[in-house]
């Protein structure tokens, strides 16, 4: 991943621009380097990776270390899919309710893969230092 | 495939801990009788769900195998836990 992109990538992580203007960005930045993701090799990640480091005053250091096998993103999105509309109508709104806009029949076997291809160039690193409690996350794939 | 075995760690950092080893796949022969005869009502069930019985039960052995892989640590002052799943 190109230093350009893992900076878009923690302006979105901080909340200091949106999804859509990070997309728009990294849609620019390739535009500006396509021979980068030429030359690029075809590397296909397996597991997609979160890690949490966290230390608490009253619970002391905890580490947490989660490698889930991208395989099971698949598998969970085409299981996903058989669920009845009734039932995904309520899990939308269900969602929507919890302030989560979205909607389950928006993913489907024709995206699937560019949503896990898009995964796999994920890294996201938040850092919380406050009150004494500092939390460390890092998801990535690999 | 869907996953053979698992394996639980639990260490201590002072003393050593114990390693316990999960064979899946006994569990898996223990539930096949249960699930063949299970399987006429579980058709109707997912007929009447108006969900393909084929299609739920691929989508099913997908999810199991794609377990295979899985690494759960945790690990804090005191205790290191690992759940591996091969």
């Amino acid at each position: 991943m190109s230093e350009t992109r893992r900076q878009v990538l923690e302006m979105l992580a901080a909340g200091r621009i949106t999804a859509e203007e990070a997309e728009r960005l990294i849609a620019a930045l390739e535009r500006d380097t396509p021979a980068e993701a030429e030359t690029r090799p075809a590397m296909k990640r397996k597991y997609l990776r979160v890690m949490v480091d966290s230390d608490d005053p009253g619970q002391g250091p905890v580490r947490v270390n989660t490698r889930v096998p991208m395989q099971l993103l698949r598998a969970g999105v085409k299981l996903a899919n058989l669920i009845p509309p009734q039932a995904r109508a309520q899990v939308d709104k269900a969602l929507h309710e919890q302030g989560i806009p979205f909607d389950m029949s928006a993913i489907n076997a024709n995206n699937l893969e560019e949503i896990v291809n898009q995964l796999e160039d994920l890294t996201v690193d938040v850092d919380v230092d406050e009150h004494d409690q500092k939390v460390k996350v890092r998801v990535f794939c690999e | 495939m869907i996953p053979v075995a698992g394996a639980v760690r639990v260490g201590d950092c002072r003393v050593h801990g114990f390693r316990l080893s999960i064979p899946f796949f006994l569990l898996w022969i223990v539930l096949a009788v249960p699930l063949a005869l299970l399987t006429p009502f579980l058709f109707i069930a997912f007929l009447c769900l108006q969900v393909d019985p084929f299609e739920a039960v691929g989508a099913l052995f997908r999810l199991l195998g794609a377990l295979r892989g899985t690494q759960v640590e945790v690990v804090n002052d005191s205790v290191r836990m690992l759940v591996n799943i091969f």
